[in-house]
């Protein structure tokens, strides 16, 4: 059985509350609402767990119009299984996680039969809100097919990386283990193992962070419109930005770590180890000097990850710059204009 | 800390007793306190009026700079707390945050710094205690609350929001020199 992800949810409103919120509701990055309701304090391990249950909006409805109790949304199969977070860890977002991932048998926490929204302290809001934000990229000068299809892709690959490494930053003990397994199954000889990796790394994550093509219009000037998560789009964008400032400097790392990489027969290979120690240090260094420069990823954790395979960690750190560089170029010709601002859809 | 018992008072389970001579005055004003706070929401707006009755309050507890908020206003009549066990002390309505727990996210600190009470309706069919042990089924609440402290409150008890008309719930911030367990007019169970 395919394992589930986990997602993540904004706060919307309390339903129920009695000294502490008991009954919430919340909305995932794709707008989906989700009941949460507070479960036995010691029923797991979190500190303050909630049980989790994604709903339809007509079944959310239901519910309201005191059509349905709360433990008949609960048992709704037609929306997926309940997820568990810990609000005592809820920041701007919780973290939802399966609820088979941290309890047994989680239908021993569903409500008891007979819980009415006429139980509600507070008023229903009918309220939503907007996780994913439109990002329009100004375009200008020629394009060909191609450079579109250039530009998506390395956006795209940025975009998964900064998301996946967003949630390392989140959640390290859980996360990290799986960035290492995935670093590890590719052979990183060429560019098949780039692509298969970001490909990864985005289906990891496709489920809470979508990046999709909203709009694109060909005209010259023109522009490309896309949506995903403020952050991640943020810091692409930061990233290009920046990128024009250290260019020549990092240009003359990569090409240093490639030449270390040549000359120890690790580039065309799959190796995960250098040939001695002192190649290890020189590789290492610059890797870490590509990834620090580029002032967008937390290096310990890709390093983390990455810890037994110096290898793969240096071609990664290699990847990430010429994706960076590659849109960075398109900005730089004057093709691309960064947004001025995110706007809600 | 001290401890009151009310071994007089019989613990009733189910009870439909109805205190009619009490309540029928206290339902009144709650009604009036209900209509009056009806925009008293949990979030609510903290420039919207003047600080009207709770100027002169004195709280019991530390609470937040403009809190209660403007709405509040003094509660009076029979109310119900939820308390684990027949027998309570004299902190038995002390609010979360007193209790030295951190305010939890997305909870307004001034509504964490209050003591909820559950409406004591005796228009509920099945009488004002099936109203609490309708709201009660919530599966934290049942899990530890187990029993409903039946207390009456005289306006110097301190003051109250009602979210809406039809709340079962009033955030309560108790006035100082308030005395909870001397307001107690029974326990009863829940089960």
């Amino acid at each position: 059985m395919r394992k589930r992800p986990k997602m993540r949810a904004s706060f919307i409103q309390t339903l129920v509350y009695y000294d502490e919120p008991l009954l919430a509701l919340l909305q995932n990055r794709k707008g989906t609402y989700i009941l949460a309701y507070a479960m036995d304090e010691n029923a797991t391990d979190l500190k303050d767990p909630y049980l989790a249950k994604p709903v339809s909006k007509p079944l959310l409805d239901a519910y309201i119009q005191q059509k349905a109790d709360l433990n008949f949304v609960m048992r709704d199969k037609r929306t997926g299984e309940p997820y568990i977070f810990d609000w005592a860890e809820f920041d701007n977002e919780a973290l939802l996680y399966p609820a088979e991932q941290i309890t047994d048998d989680y239908t021993q926490f569903y409500p008891e039969p007979g819980f009415f929204s006429r139980n509600h302290t507070e008023p229903f809001l009918n309220r939503s809100i907007a996780s994913l934000v439109k990002h329009a990229y100004r375009i200008d000068g020629r394009w060909s097919a191609a450079d579109f299809s250039r530009f998506y892709a390395k956006l795209a690959d940025l975009y998964a990386i900064f998301s996946y490494l967003g949630e390392l930053r989140r959640d390290k003990s859980i996360v990290s283990n799986g960035l290492s397994s995935t670093v590890s199954r590719y052979p990183w000889q060429g560019g098949g193992s780039y692509l298969g990796f970001f490909r990864e790394v985005a289906a990891e994550s496709r489920e809470d962070y979508p990046l999709q093509v909203s709009r694109i219009q060909y005209a010259s000037p023109g522009q490309i419109e896309v949506k995903g998560v403020q952050d991640s789009l943020t810091q692409i964008d930061n990233l290009i930005t920046h990128f024009g400032s250290v260019k020549a400097d990092l240009s003359h790392t990569y090409r240093e770590l490639r030449s270390i990489l040549e000359r120890d027969g690790a580039l065309g290979s799959d190796a995960l180890t250098f040939s001695n120690g002192a190649i290890t240090a020189m590789a290492l260094s610059r890797a870490d000097t590509i990834l620090e420069e580029m002032r967008a990823f937390d290096v310990e954790i890709i390093r983390d990850a990455c810890s037994d395979k110096p290898v793969p960690y240096a071609k990664l750190a290699m990847a990430i710059y010429r994706r960076g560089l590659d849109l960075h170029r398109f900005h730089a010709e004057g093709r691309v204009q960064l947004p001025e601002g995110p706007s809600t859809h | 800390m001290s401890v009151v018992d009310f071994p007089q008072h019989r613990i009733v389970r189910r009870s439909r007793r109805a205190k009619r001579d009490i309540s029928i005055t206290s339902l009144e004003n709650q009604h009036v306190a209900g209509r009056r706070l009806l925009r008293g929401a949990l979030n609510f707006d903290r420039h919207s009026s003047k600080r009207g009755d709770v100027l002169n309050f004195a709280p019991k507890e530390a609470l937040p700079t403009e809190c209660p908020p403007d709405k509040a206003a003094p509660l009076s009549g029979l109310f119900v707390r939820l308390v684990e066990g027949p027998i309570v002390d004299a902190t038995f309505c002390d609010s979360f945050s007193a209790m030295g727990k951190v305010a939890k996210a997305n909870v307004d600190p001034c509504v964490w710094a209050a003591c909820s009470l559950i409406v004591y309706d005796e228009e509920w069919p099945g009488g004002p205690i099936a109203r609490v042990v309708d709201f009660a089924k919530q599966r934290r609440l049942i899990q530890y609350k187990k029993f409903g402290a039946i207390i009456r409150l005289s306006p110097e008890a301190g003051v109250g929001i009602r979210s809406t008309e039809d709340s079962p719930h009033y955030s309560f911030w108790m006035a100082y020199g308030f005395q909870p367990a001397t307001a107690v007019q029974d326990i009863v169970s829940l089960l």
